[in-house]
């Protein structure tokens, strides 16, 4: 399945939307959300990419995730498939 | 909150009764004086009730002293001291920073203004802390109560309602599951996003027919 992440199409989040993007993640409107998506079967977002609050940072799959969390950090998000060992 | 489907109509009757706002917060105290004038003073709450009383609300009840200051908006903030009771051990810094008060402000510079009045006063008190849409400053007051003031970064909109409504399904959901986690909780928010896709997709289809007829 797709790895994908969901965040709510508000202001506080585009810079999670833009690490994202900087990481190769595809960008579509999905309703309410964004929907940030890649064909890779991993993916490494780098909070070093924006000025992010540490809050919003740690909340940045509060819309949803498709897939699994191999590492949340205070610097970095490496994501996976769920099915990716 | 309704953790219904959107489109679920109340049942038909009288309308609901609704309450309006907060009347008031009420704590325990072992600190009457530094409370009253930390609340007089720092905050500039005026105190505007005070009842004393023998413990007449059950059979063990402490007599009582029961004090209220203004917050604004008709909101109070109010105190028991109870006479000749222990003093509790103070909570685990986790219960510490969840269970506690916000004060609003609406702006940075009134924000801002009330930090330097509270380190004026000798208050220890936070740098501003920006959260997803409001942005905070954390103190406490003489009892241990941690208190916040913040200030709105944004409106909060219709989606933040609806994003909301799907957080808590999907956190009702795992809640009750065997393993419980954000990671979990994620996941099945990931799931009822894309099921409202599918429902407000059909939902558009279903209204264009009936635009266009048969």
């Amino acid at each position: 399945m797709t790895l994908a992440v969901y965040v709510p199409a508000v202001p506080e989040f585009a810079p999670v939307v833009r690490t994202a993007e900087a990481a190769g993640m595809d960008v579509r409107a999905v309703g309410d959300y964004l929907e940030l998506a890649t064909a890779e079967r991993e993916v490494v977002l780098r909070r070093e990419v924006t000025e992010m609050p540490t809050a919003v940072w740690h909340a940045a799959l509060t819309g949803g995730l498709t897939g699994r969390i191999v590492s949340f950090t205070p610097r970095i998000l490496h994501l996976a498939t769920e099915d990716h060992a | 909150m309704t953790l219904t489907s959107p489109s679920a109509r109340p049942p038909a009757g009288p309308p609901s009764p609704r309450v309006a706002g907060v009347d008031h917060l009420a704590f325990v105290t072992w600190k009457p004086r530094a409370t009253c004038e930390f609340y007089t003073e720092v905050l500039g709450m005026p105190l505007v009730h005070a009842i004393t009383a023998t413990g007449w609300v059950t059979e063990d009840y402490p007599d009582f002293v029961h004090f209220f200051f203004d917050m604004g908006k008709g909101n109070r903030i109010a105190f028991f001291y109870y006479f000749g009771l222990p003093e509790e051990e103070p909570p685990s810094d986790l219960m510490h920073r969840s269970r506690h008060l916000a004060f609003h402000v609406d702006t940075e510079e009134e924000l801002l203004a009330w930090r330097d009045r509270l380190k004026a006063h000798g208050v220890r008190v936070t740098p501003p802390l920006p959260h997803e849409l409001i942005e905070s400053i954390y103190f406490d007051d003489p009892n241990g109560l941690q208190l916040e003031i913040t200030r709105p970064l944004r409106t909060m909109s219709a989606l933040d309602a609806r994003d909301a409504e799907l957080t808590l399904r999907a956190l009702a959901d795992v809640a009750e599951s065997p393993r419980p986690g954000a990671q979990a909780l994620w996941q099945r928010k990931a799931e009822l996003v894309r099921k409202a896709e599918l429902v407000r997709k059909a939902a558009r289809v279903r209204d264009d027919k009936e635009v266009t007829g048969p």
